[in-house]
């Protein structure tokens, strides 16, 4: 292992920072968070009362859902954390759930068990993600604190970038219209926005924010099924999380022999 | 006294108003027109899937069938599979809720369509299927159901089905599938449907909203307009269509200034060649079917437009369609892919439609 200095070290997993660099780590995080849901719900029309029941209920699973790699205390990104950056999670959705319903009403509570499954998919199968991004990194040269958040941002930019696909890649889909529906279809299921859109039971890209800002609403298109959307993200997760646990034996084995290379 | 009654004839002619002149479709180009609804109607026939749908679509099914059930040659069910096909496979499609949709997304506007070709079999073997279907758009639209107050600017719309976004176009095709099914006219669906109509309608007489002018034409929502036509407010010929039959179909008198007002900005505005109100082709092919059908209800065969010119809008619409038609029958919009108008099962069966309303 490495510190972020370069120096090798003997610290497993990596050298924890002080509390109280953490506390004002996790407060930023969560500020940030904050700002961000908040300009979100405003967009989507939750502040000014044109969001439906149902977009309240998407905008509570999947703000917290997408902006769950930046979730957690930084330099932590290792296969043991999981189950508490799941627990982050429930819990940022949970308090963003109270907002949204004191603020703007809420939903039939039965509705919200499957989009909140398929978000625990999202959650885990993008902590997964960020875990073996940190692992290729580390074992890249990359000191630990810094692939760790390295890692953490990739992973968000990259479900960043795949639920705005229908926005940014709109255009193409209409270019390709002419060919046939395959690529707006491709587009659309690459959004793990529509994902959770889907379960939510929402036509997501017929919402009167992505109506106005996306070309594929009113292009031809059909969903996935929420089947196969469910066995895109167990096969996802079920391969990254091999490839985390081979990472995670790799470390272990590695270990021994930087204990014993390291000079004294 | 030959002389006399010829002045007279003249007089007559020159003080008698263009717009209420009884001019007939030309014969010829009727015939021409209806030649070119059996070559659609062949084209539609020739691209059923063995299941009898088309792009595996209720909506898009259920305009074909409707273009062969209302066409001049009076097909019905006992016509044979060609027919009987679509209309099993819009059955197939009932959903518990009475829906009828092949998906969650689009099942108030694919309903709204399979109810109208339902209703236009005449056959009392789908009344349940219609009842519910019926039951189902009155429970979609926007009202007190879904947490919205009379005074907001959802309030009485339909939109695709799975947004709860209203729009002025799925409105409209509620209503006309509503109405085709004889959906009772005291219904309230139809006074909710009137308080959404009344607030996309560029008249601040009728609406109540802040940003409504005044040249009596529609908007595709109350404030808003998709980006495809400049968003904003303008009015635009697709949805003022929609909007005008809309107000007929909630009963609406003709005579009613909102009836005039948007009939008045359609001749006013009137072009073939764009979507009128803006200078773009998207939408066109609905244009053409909701302006086909709302001239068609409004009874006038003529009519004057902004610039004083005299139109017989069944002749020039017919010779656009038929310019417009391909060699294997089909049709649809060279210039735009919005709104599916570069599927050409969804665009010829509109076509067709609007035809037969021309030739009707």
């Amino acid at each position: 292992m490495k510190t972020a200095a370069g120096q090798t070290s003997d610290q497993e997993p990596a050298a924890p920072a002080p509390r109280r660099h953490a506390a004002a780590d996790l407060l930023c995080n969560a500020l940030a968070l904050a700002i961000a849901a908040g300009l979100a719900t405003l967009a989507i029309g939750i502040a000014d009362g044109t969001a439906s029941g149902t977009t309240r209920l998407l905008a509570v699973v999947a703000l917290p859902a997408l902006l769950s790699p930046l979730l957690g205390e930084p330099g932590a990104t290792r296969l043991a954390t999981l189950p508490a950056h799941v627990l982050a999670w429930a819990l940022g959705t949970s308090l963003l759930a109270a907002a949204v319903w004191l603020a703007a009403g809420g939903w039939p509570p039965s509705h919200g068990i499957v989009p909140s499954l398929f978000a625990l998919g999202l959650v885990i199968t993008a902590r997964l993600a960020t875990i073996v991004a940190s692992a290729v990194l580390r074992n890249s040269s990359m000191a630990d604190a810094a692939a760790d958040e390295w890692a953490r941002w990739l992973a968000a930019a990259m479900l960043w970038l795949l639920a705005a696909a229908p926005l940014w890649l709109g255009p193409l889909a209409d270019l390709q219209a002419r060919e046939g529906t395959a690529a707006a279809e491709a587009i659309v299921a690459a959004s793990p926005l529509v994902h959770l859109g889907l379960a939510a039971g929402q036509d997501v890209l017929r919402t009167q924010w992505f109506y106005a800002n996306s070309s594929l609403g009113s292009l031809q298109f059909d969903y996935p099924s929420l089947t196969s959307v469910a066995l895109g993200y167990a096969c996802a997760a079920a391969v990254l999380a091999l490839l985390a646990v081979g990472f995670a034996r790799r470390d272990a084995a590695a270990t021994p022999a930087v204990h014993a290379s390291s000079p004294n | 006294m030959k002389r006399f009654a010829l002045a007279m004839l003249a007089t007559a002619l020159a003080v008698t108003p263009a717009a209420h002149a009884a001019q007939p479709m030309d014969p010829a180009l009727k015939e021409k027109a209806r030649r070119a609804v059996d070559a659609g109607l062949h084209y539609l026939r020739g691209q059923q899937a063995e299941d009898g749908s088309l792009s595996k679509s209720v909506g898009i099914t259920a305009l074909s069938l409707r273009g062969f059930l209302e066409s001049h040659r009076g097909y019905n069910e006992s016509d044979g599979p060609f027919v009987t096909r679509q209309v099993d496979f819009i059955l197939s499609k009932v959903n518990p809720d009475g829906s009828i949709s092949e998906s969650l997304q689009n099942r108030s506007y694919n309903t709204a369509v399979a109810l109208a070709a339902l209703a236009a079999t005449k056959n009392p073997k789908y009344a349940d299927v219609i009842a519910n279907a019926q039951k189902f758009l009155a429970g979609h639209q926007i009202d007190e159901g879904e947490g919205y107050s009379p005074d907001h600017r959802y309030y009485g719309g339909v939109g695709y089905g799975g947004d709860e976004r209203p729009d002025m176009s799925n409105l409209y095709l509620a209503l006309e599938g509503l109405k085709a099914s004889a959906t009772d006219p005291k219904d309230p669906v139809w006074q909710k449907a009137l308080v959404f109509v009344n607030r996309s309608q560029n008249r601040s007489e009728s609406n109540d909203q802040p940003w409504a002018a005044n040249d009596g034409g529609f908007v595709y929502m109350p404030g808003w307009n998709p980006p495809e036509f400049g968003d904003g407010t303008r009015s635009y010929g697709g949805m003022t269509a929609a909007g005008l039959i809309s107000l007929l179909f909630a009963g609406v008198d003709r005579n009613d200034p909102r009836v005039q007002a948007a009939y008045k900005w359609m001749t006013a505005n009137y072009t073939l060649e764009v979507n009128p109100g803006t200078d773009a082709k998207h939408g066109l092919f609905y244009f053409y079917n909701a302006f086909a059908k709302v001239m068609a209800a409004y009874g006038e065969d003529t009519f004057t437009d902004g610039s004083g010119q005299v139109h017989n809008w069944r002749n020039e619409l017919a010779q656009k369609l038929l310019s417009l038609q391909a060699a294997d029958g089909s049709w649809v919009n060279p210039d735009s892919n919005k709104w599916w108008e570069n599927n050409p099962h969804l665009v010829t069966a509109w076509t067709v439609i609007a035809l037969e309303h021309v030739v009707r």
